[in-house]
């Protein structure tokens, strides 16, 4: 019984924070913006600005009026902060004494763009340890994200790095997070009509 | 009734034990507050069935409801009062041993 009420609770909490696939878009926006802020301008990340109202227009828009609204319960803190503090202190350190090294001794460019894979690495997994410390619900990864993950890093340091192929590599995850998520956010739409106002 | 006797099934609150009731109660002990909407959206039931179970429930002091207006467009928040979350653990409790006794 106690099993059944916590699968209910996962998957309650799942489908309030994830069942629209909204993440998954802005997401693989995000990681979409990534190339075009490297190789052309910074400014670029200036867009992620404004993609937070707008997930908040199209929630308001098209989701709520379909699921109402309801708010999970919060945790009073997170319930294990140490790993987490100890892997981002570290990666901080490991980050901040490579990028050092890799600036004065770097003369292909090489280290610096392995410095670069190596922040958004330790961004991503920081942000994850980050985000199921927080978590109760189901696993937010489905398991051929995880895959497509490892296979990504398997790659990146398989022959010469170079700029295109990290950028190869960042509009293979965006475009896969976005392409999940629309489909996500379509068979949302179809499968919750909208429900009338309480009148 | 000899077999409700045995079980001892007259201890188990029937406030919460009826489906509808145990489904909204059992969303909002996971939630911190809900609307109307959502648990519409959730137990689909009926907007009728679902404003008469939510009466019951309140009656009883399960749960509180806020009625405001969003724009001129009613919205009624619902969340689990702790008599509500004192009664539902019991009911487990009492479900429980009831399973244990027979199975």
């Amino acid at each position: 019984m106690d099993k059944a009420l916590e699968k209910t609770k996962r998957d309650l909490l799942f489908e309030l924070n994830y069942g629209d696939g909204l993440v998954w878009v802005s997401k693989g926006l995000y990681f979409l913006l990534i190339i075009p802020a490297i190789r052309y301008s910074l400014a670029f990340f200036l867009l992620m600005i404004f993609m937070l109202p707008v997930y908040q227009f199209i929630r308001k828009k098209y989701v709520l009026p379909r699921t109402g609204i309801a708010k999970p319960r919060l945790h009073p803190k997170p319930r294990n902060y140490i790993p987490g503090l100890i892997l981002g202190g570290g990666s901080a350190l490991v980050i901040a004494l490579f990028g050092m090294w890799a600036l004065t001794n770097d003369t292909g460019g090489v280290y610096t763009m392995l410095w670069l894979g190596l922040v958004i690495f330790f961004l991503g997994v920081n942000w994850l340890i980050f985000t199921l410390n927080n978590w109760d619900g189901k696993h937010p990864y489905p398991m051929y994200e995880r895959i497509l993950v490892l296979i990504l890093l398997l790659i990146l340091p398989l022959g010469e790095l170079s700029f295109l192929r990290l950028s190869l590599m960042l509009l293979v995850y965006g475009l896969f997070n976005l392409a999940m998520g629309l489909r996500q956010f379509i068979s949302f739409l179809k499968n919750n009509p909208v429900l009338e106002n309480e009148g | 009734m000899k077999v409700d006797a045995d079980l001892n099934l007259d201890e188990i609150d029937r406030m919460i034990h009826e489906p509808a009731r145990l489904a909204i109660i059992v969303y909002l002990s996971i939630l911190r507050e809900a609307d109307f909407t959502y648990l519409l959206h959730k137990t689909k039931l009926s907007r009728g069935n679902l404003s008469v179970q939510l009466t019951r429930l309140e009656e009883a002091g399960y749960i509180e409801t806020e009625k405001t207006f969003v724009k001129r467009v009613p919205r009624t928040m619902v969340t689990l009062t702790d008599k509500g979350k004192k009664a539902l653990a019991l009911y487990k409790d009492k479900l429980r041993s009831i399973l244990e006794t027979t199975c």
